[in-house]
Formats: C-alpha cells, structure tokens, sequence
C-alpha cells in the first residue's frame, strides 16, 4: 500500500523531470546541431581548413568568414590601387566578386579554384630541413621538412602598387588562420608515423593569384628499408605525399625544375654513418574506389651507407668463423695408416663452430632485425657459414672417421683427396665470401 | 722433366684455360647484350624527343589556326583594335601558359612589325623580321609556318599562321610558340628521362633580348652554349661539360655521376632554317643494367673458379692418385728387389688400376720369390 502510494507521488515528479530534461536537450541539441551544420560545411568545402580549427572551436560559415574579410586585396580596385600589400586578411579579387560590399554574394574561397579549369595543378617540393635520426632496423626516420605547395587562385589575384613585394605573406598562427580560409589541397603525407614538435606554417599569395604555402613539420615517417646490397646500400628516406578525396581529374599534384630545385637537403643536414644524397621526386597515381585515381608524389632523400659500418660487429665474426671449420681441415695429418687426430676431436670442433655461428647469427639477428629477415650479405656470410661447416664435418665423418675414400679408391686416392681438400676448400669459401661482398657493392 | 708434375700442370692450365675462356665468352655476350640494350634507350631517346617535338610543332599549329579562326578576334586585329584583342585573348593566354607551357603569342602586321605580344601587352612596334627567317618566310609565302625559332623571349617551338583581312588579302600573321620546359618534364616524369636545352650564347645575346638576365648567367655557360631549362640541373651539369656539348651529330656516351651510371645522349638543335642552335640533352639511368650486369660477371668469375678448381682437384686425384703415386711405390718396391734388399710388401691388388694390377701382381711375386 505505501509503495502504491509512493509511486503514484513519484510519477508526475519523474514525468516533470523527464519534460524539462527533453526541453534542455532540445535547445542545447538545435544550438550544437547548428554548430555541427557549419563545421560540417566547413569541412566538406575544405578538410584541412576544418581540421586546422582548435577543437570545439565554433566554426562561422564561409560566407561570414568572407564578410568579415577587409577589402584589401583586389576587392576594390581602389583600395588596391592606394595599397601596398600588407599582411592581412585576404578576400576575393574584384572579378570574383563585383559587389564587394554584399557580403552574401562573395564567393567561397574555401571551393576548388575553377579558374582555369580542372584539373588543379598543384605543384609541390620538399625541403629537409634537419634529419634527426634514422633507424634502418625498424625503418623509421625522424626529420623536420618543408612541404612547399603552390597552385593558383584566380580568385585571390590583386594589384600590388607601391611596394616592391608582389605578394601578401603570413607567418605562424597568421598564415595558419588564413589557410582555414582558402581552398587547399587535402594532402596527407601518408607514410608519417607521428608529427612531434612544432609545425610552422608560411602562406604567401601572389598578386597574380598564385598561392605558396609551406609547413614546416618534425615527424617520425615509416620506410621500407633494402639491405640487400648491405654494407654497400642506398637507402630512400621516403616522404609520400597522397591527394585524399580529390581525385586526379580534380587536382594533379606535379613539380617543375624550380620545385627540383627546391627539392634538397639543407648544407647541414648529416647522419652518422651515411653520406647525404639529392632529393628525387617521382609523381605517380594510387588507385581508388570504382577505378578513381589519385595523385601521389614522392620526395625521397637519397642516403648511402659508409660501407665501414658493421665492419668489426658483423663481418670481422663472420669470417673468422669461417676459419673454425677450415681448422679441423688443417689440424689433421695424413699418414700411411690414416691419420694423426681422431675424428671425434675434429667433430668436436666442427660443433664447437656451429654453436658460435648460430650464436653470432643470434646476435646480428637481435641487432639488426632488417638484415636477418632478408637476402643480403650478411645472410648469405652466414650460409657459407654453415655450408662450411658441413663440408667440414662431411670430411671429418666420411674421410677421417669412415675412411670412405680410402675403403673405395685406396690409400694413394685417399691421400691426394685429402690433399687436394687442404688447398680447395679454403680457396672456394673464401672465394665464394669474397664473390658475395662483390654483389653487394656492385 | 718430371711427368708428376708437368703433366697435370699441362691438364690444369689448359682446362683452367677453357675454363677462363667460355667465361670470357660469356662475359662478352653480356656485355653486347648490355649495348644493345643501351643502343636500344639511345634510339629510344632520339626517336620520343623526335616525336615530341613534331607533335608540340602541330600543336602550336593547332592553337594558333583555331585562334585566328575566331572571328571576334580576327576582327579585332584587322581592325587594329589591340585593346579589344587584348581583352578578347588575354584569358586564353594566361591559361595556355600555365597548363600548356605557352611561352609566347604575337599578332604580327604584314610589315613584319609586332602588332601585339600577349606576353607582354605594351612592348609593340617593333620589327621583328631582322632575327626571324621563319616570320619572314610566312609573310612571304602567306602559308603556315612551323620550326624551332630563337625570338626575342627566347628559343621555342613556334607556328606562324596567316590572317586574312576581310576582302581576303593578307593582313598579317598570329604566331604561338610553346616553350620546351613541359616536354622536358613529360620525358622525366613518363620515360624517366633527365634533359636538358642548350642553345648558342651568342645568338641569345644577339636575338633573346627580352629574356631575363639571370637566364644568361656564367653559371649556365656550357663551351659556347647557355643551359636554358634542365629538370635536374646539378646532374646534368656533370653530365653534359664544355667538352662534350658541341657536337653536329647525335652522340651517345655514358658518364657516372651521383654513384650511378648514365647514358648521355646529345641531340643537336636546327632551327626553322636548318641552322645548328643549340643541343638536347637527354639522360637515363643506366645504373640498374650496369649493376645487372656487373653481378653477372661476379657469378661467372666465382662459377670459374668453381669449374676450374674442380677441374685441378679432379686432375691431381686421378693422375697422382690412380696412377703417378701407385707407380712410384711399384718403382721403389723394384729398385730395392734389383738392388736386393728388402721391399715393401705391395698395397692390396684392389688399391690400382687394371694397367698396373698385373705389374703390382709381378712385382709382389718377385718379392715373395726373394724372400723365399
């Protein structure tokens, strides 16, 4: 009974609560859902400018972003001609946009610029600034580079008098603000592990509606390393750039001499035990969905290993170890009745050698996990290794343990097998090891 | 002269001899292979600028008709009006630039005085016919024009079309000349192809006298010509020296440079008029193919090796094995039977060959016999 009652006083409580909750979900809702509106057409105009945006920043929508722009550019002829070009916010050309004044009719800087048709050329070049560190064995490098994009907008053209500049440039959080603006190309750098520390940002427009931007970035970027010609390799320290969402018939990413040119590395650029090389560019498309392509450039920093590297860890071991099994050759002697040491000892040290082989191959393969998995010089030091060794043990067991020569062919076949053995064996290992760096280095 | 060991150093050096020799063949054929592949990308390399270059001559063609088919602009010019023809072509202008490598578009009057340069709107007036046979010639025949021409902005493949005023008289010429920066690129980024132009110093100096001055620096001096576009200009700079740039006809050669090899290919430049203005150069990696080719020789040398050691090991153990070392016992067992003392006692018949079994077989009976 007092339950009953309880909850016939509970009910109208619970559905008074329930009423005001929906009615504050319902104004805070419309509100948020009109902040997520703008955003989501910010980002559907321009990506990058949406992703540029501090999080939870309320995003105004372009034509207000427009509207809030002074004329200073070209938007009114006369204020360009009186205006030297001076960092500030940028708006359409006077062409783009006749009636400056009515803020709702100016164009939407953030759309692909269709002034010249599609595709967009965007061309691009990387700089490597400084190269922090390289680690081939788990194929990463650290580096800090400028990305230089440069397209045009004819929307942006304006008329620079009274100065000797030809163009409006922004800085830092500036260029950053400005950026959110304008349309860009939606690139990513798709082999960038993580971006650490400061990214810098430099927007210039030019007068003729060029655009050049360049982002100063620090990042980890994951490669694929080749060391098959180790200690003799060239590595490329890769920096993909890939258009996302904009398609190759939109936007073409491309580069010209003076992106070659600008595609270096700078004069103090140095990592220990490499030699510093050019920059290539390669431009190619990867493919997407329903057969869409998209448009991919490269810049890779060309570094050749100092083949001193890994001299006294890697191939100083490995070639004594391949004198172990030469030594159980060697020790023997061949008298009349067989020979001077007993096979077991020579075995013995035929083992003794497979443990420190296996041991070394251990070792290198812990400290250099790219060279163990893969076909190089190493890997192939370490199978003459234990090829030796079993041509080694091979001899120990058939020729001075079974005498195997001597049972089928006689003493004196025996004696001149053992013989010729001395000399052949150690002239093909060390041959074959001498053949085997020589592939690498060619 | 001892047979123990003249006779298998004879075996082994002329096996070893054989040996060296099929690998000498074989090196040899690799390295004809390797020529003619490289023969092969210096044809290739002749044959797609060659095609290139014809096909950015009809191109120029191409744009320069159907601009002077528009009638606006053709009335323009006949009528003089340059402001129009400035408003009418300007757009057009701009965009072939930036997407086509335009380098310049000029209307031209019948005198051969430049009506109207749309690179540079208010640069006009002047005579142009002094340095330019091909206008010349256009204006003389009235016919299409096109070639290689070095003009006032510099060398460029160019097409001269004439106009036709409205009675159908000739009234002057509309020129387009497309610059060779894209092909350059177009072979870089679709053959791989590193190029670079060079075109006669002096005639720049001469004729270019529009072109920027940083264009004819010393840096860009190569033996009588100036480097005017490369797509990688430190490479080609040691590819391409004073020695190597002046040539009447097409030369191959290869060079290493940044730790690879490359295959140089030099194309001389005529203009319109058959005259020699400057040269192509044209680069491929050769690097992979050289590399290829150096590791099949390393295989060969350490197959060699292999065979001839094989050889010597298989010519010792059966010339001193089977034969020089059971006679050498046999002879001693001999010796001290004739001198009459005591011999060895002979190794198991098994241990020789059937030719020296029945002396091994004697010799122990003699032995037996003695000790008897």
């Amino acid at each position: 009974m007092t339950r009953a009652r309880s909850v016939r006083w509970l009910m109208p409580l619970v559905v008074l609560v329930a009423c005001a909750i929906s009615v504050f979900v319902a104004t805070h809702g419309a509100r948020a859902a009109g902040d997520n509106n703008v955003t989501k057409q910010v980002e559907a105009a321009s990506p990058r400018a949406a992703a540029a945006l501090p999080k939870g920043a309320k995003v105004a929508p372009a034509a207000a972003i427009a509207s809030s722009l002074p004329a200073v550019a070209t938007s009114s002829p006369s204020a360009a001609s009186s205006a030297a070009p001076t960092p500030t916010d940028l708006a359409p050309a006077a062409d783009a946009a006749p009636s400056a004044g009515a803020a709702s009719k100016e164009p939407d800087l953030t759309s692909l610029p269709l002034g010249r048709g599609l595709p967009v050329f965007v061309n691009i070049g990387t700089f490597v600034v400084e190269l922090l560190s390289f680690d081939d064995v788990k194929g990463e490098y650290e580096a800090t580079t400028d990305l230089r994009l440069r397209w045009s907008d004819s929307r942006l053209r304006f008329a620079a008098t009274g100065s000797t500049a030809r163009y409006i440039e922004y800085r830092g959080k500036q260029a950053k603000e400005q950026l959110a603006k304008l349309w860009l190309p939606n690139v990513d750098v798709v082999n960038r592990a993580e971006t650490t520390g400061y990214v810098g940002h430099r927007l210039r427009v030019f007068e003729d509606g060029q655009i050049e931007t360049i982002v100063r970035t620090t990042g980890r970027y994951k490669i694929g390393v080749d060391v098959q010609n180790f200690p003799f390799d060239v590595q490329s320290l890769k920096h993909t750039v890939l258009l996302r969402e904009q398609t190759a018939d939109q936007v073409m990413l491309r580069f010209d001499q003076d992106d070659e040119e600008f595609s270096r590395a700078g004069a103090e650029v140095a990592l220990d035990s490499w030699k510093i090389g050019d920059v290539d560019l390669d431009s190619d498309l990867a493919g997407g969905w329903n057969g869409d392509k998209y448009s991919r450039v490269t810049a890779s920093l060309i570094v050749s290993r100092y083949p001193g590297t890994g001299m006294t860890t890697i191939f100083i071991p490995l070639i004594a170890s391949l004198l172990i099994p030469l030594l159980a050759l060697w020790m023997n002697k061949a008298t009349p009745e067989g020979f001077d040491i007993e096979a077991f000892e020579l075995a013995n040290m035929g083992i003794g050698g497979l443990f420190s082989v296996i041991a070394l191959s251990y070792a290198v393969s812990s400290a250099y996990g790219s060279i163990a998995g893969s076909d190089n010089t190493v890997t192939r030091l370490f199978a003459l290794n234990y090829a030796t060794l079993a041509i080694s043990l091979g001899i120990v067991v058939l020729l001075f343990r079974c005498n195997f020569v001597h049972r089928l062919f006689g003493s004196y076949v025996h004696e001149q097998t053992y013989r010729f053995l001395l000399w052949a064996v150690p002239l093909l290992t060390f041959g074959t090891s001498i053949a085997f760096v020589l592939l690498a280095a060619c | 002269m001892r047979f123990r060991r003249s006779g298998p150093r004879t075996l082994i050096v002329c096996s070893t001899l054989v040996v060296l020799a099929l690998a000498g063949v074989a090196m040899l054929l690799t390295g004809r292979l390797l020529r003619g592949a490289h023969d092969d990308a210096y044809k290739l390399m002749r044959e797609v600028f060659a095609t290139k270059l014809a096909a950015l001559e009809d191109e120029a063609s191409e744009a320069s008709e159907l601009v002077v088919s528009i009638p606006t602009i053709r009335q323009a010019f006949v009528a003089r009006d340059r402001a129009k023809l400035v408003y009418e072509c300007q757009t057009m202008f701009t965009v072939q630039k930036e997407k086509y490598g335009l380098d310049r578009s000029e209307f031209h009057e019948a005198s051969g005085m430049t009506f109207l340069r749309l690179q540079q709107p208010d640069k006009f007036g002047d005579d142009d016919t002094k340095n330019r046979p091909m206008l010349v010639e256009a204006h003389r025949n009235k016919a299409i024009r096109q070639g290689i021409e070095v003009g006032s902005f510099g060398p460029a493949v160019s097409a001269i079309v004439p106009v036709l005023d409205n009675a159908g008289a000739f009234f002057g010429s509309f020129e387009m000349a497309l610059d060779f920066e894209p092909v350059l690129d177009e072979l870089k980024s679709s053959f791989e192809f590193e190029g670079a132009v060079f075109i006669d110093e002096r005639l720049l100096r001469d004729v270019a006298t529009n072109m920027p001055a940083d264009a004819l620096s010393v840096r860009k001096r190569v033996g009588p010509y100036i480097r005017l576009h490369s797509t990688h200009e430190d490479l080609l700079e040691g590819l391409v020296t004073d020695r190597d740039v002046d040539v009447p006809e097409p030369r191959s050669y290869e060079r290493s440079a940044d730790g690879t090899t490359w295959g140089v290919q030099l194309i001389p430049l005529y203009d319109h008029a058959h005259k020699r203005i400057g040269v192509v150069s044209l680069a491929h990696d050769f690097g992979d193919d050289e590399s290829a080719a150096r590791r099949s020789f390393v295989w060969l040398g350490l197959a060699s090796l292999f065979g001839i050691v094989i050889m010597s090991g298989a010519i010792l153990i059966v010339i001193r094995g089977r034969l020089l070392a059971p006679l050498a016992g046999l002879n001693e067992r001999i010796c001290a039977l004739g001198a009459g003392t005591e011999a060895q006692p002979a190794e198991p018949l098994e241990d020789y060959c059937e030719e020296l079994q029945t002396l091994a077989k004697h010799c122990e009976e003699l032995r037996k016999r003695g000790e008897g």
